[in-house]
């Protein structure tokens, strides 16, 4: 199906017709406003993956609404995309157990064993243009923009996946805040647009929120 | 004797260079909340490691990754060169 938004505005900005397919993998804080984004970027194939339901403590943080609660997250983005946008998207309600994957990856999940698990199927695959990793925590965000058949992608990437124990686990309040997540949305959709026109991205972002400002790493 | 002519060389100073007798540098740390925070370093002698340069900071690697001028390192043994731009990073891993 295709969109019927009006993109006169921002069509020398981004040029849709260069967007690739993309898979979301989970649809919590930073995954919902991706979702919600690609769309109004005038991407037309959007596939997303989670097995969750809208919680209260999800909705001040996600794009998720009030009457979401008890609905399960890929069924309510569907339906926010599709009052948003006029679009259909592919919403799977199952977690990633490592069905192959095509296009660009976008990973918002929580886990640095989820990230593993994506990495195995995206790693040196040629039907893969571009991974997308969000990192979030607090007010810190953290994304990273791996071409999984770039030799040197690969190693810089490799070297920032460790397991689980070797990386912070938020506590209960300071999971995040919704001005931290957009920013990772808005991140993550940025480079993407930018790999899909130039071929061109910069391997890390990071920012900080609390006086904010982008960390040169 | 007398002015130094345009173009003469100032005596002493051809050949190789003499190393520096300190390493001027700067970590800079990056929680995931609250301020960044950065640590100018002085480190006496010409070589260091960055495992050095943290501790002179006084800025632990546990649980955070570490990158010298954009490029992450996992080898704290690494040596550091003068001027070098240390970054030390909480490691988040929600989304």
């Amino acid at each position: 199906m295709e969109s019927e938004l009006n993109f006169s505005q921002q069509q020398r900005i981004f040029n849709r017709t260069v967007a690739r397919p993309v898979t979301v993998i989970g649809a919590g804080s930073v995954g919902s406003f991706v979702v919600t984004m690609l769309p109004k970027m005038g991407v037309s194939k959007i596939t997303v993956y989670d097995r969750d339901a809208v919680e209260s403590h999800n909705v001040p943080m996600s794009a998720y609404r009030l009457k979401d609660q008890g609905r399960y997250k890929v069924e309510a983005l569907a339906e926010i995309v599709r009052e948003q946008s006029g679009l259909e998207i592919n919403a799977i309600r199952a977690m990633y157990t490592g069905e192959p994957l095509r296009g660009t990856v976008i990973a918002c999940v929580d886990s640095m064993e989820a990230r593993m698990l994506i990495w195995k199927q995206v790693k040196i695959n040629l039907a893969v243009d571009l991974l997308v990793d969000t990192r979030v925590a607090g007010e810190f965000v953290r994304n990273l923009a791996v071409n999984p058949n770039d030799p040197d992608d690969v190693a810089d990437y490799e070297k920032l996946l460790y397991p689980g124990s070797k990386a912070l686990r938020p506590t209960c309040g300071n999971h995040g805040i919704v001005y931290v997540a957009t920013v990772a949305a808005a991140a993550a959709c940025a480079v993407v647009a930018g790999w899909w026109t130039e071929g061109a991205k910069q391997f890390n972002f990071a920012y900080s929120a609390h006086k904010p400002r982008v960390i040169t790493p | 004797m007398g002015a130094k002519k345009k173009g003469q060389k100032k005596k002493g100073t051809t050949g190789a260079k003499r190393k520096p007798s300190e390493l001027r540098l700067t970590v800079t740390y990056v929680p995931t909340q609250g301020d960044v925070q950065e640590k100018p370093v002085v480190m006496a002698g010409a070589e260091a490691t960055v495992k050095d340069v943290l501790a002179q900071a006084g800025v632990s690697s546990e649980r955070r990754d570490v990158s010298v001028n954009g490029k992450a390192v996992t080898d704290l043994s690494t040596p550091i060169s003068m001027g070098a731009r240390i970054t030390v990073t909480e490691r988040p891993q929600g989304s």
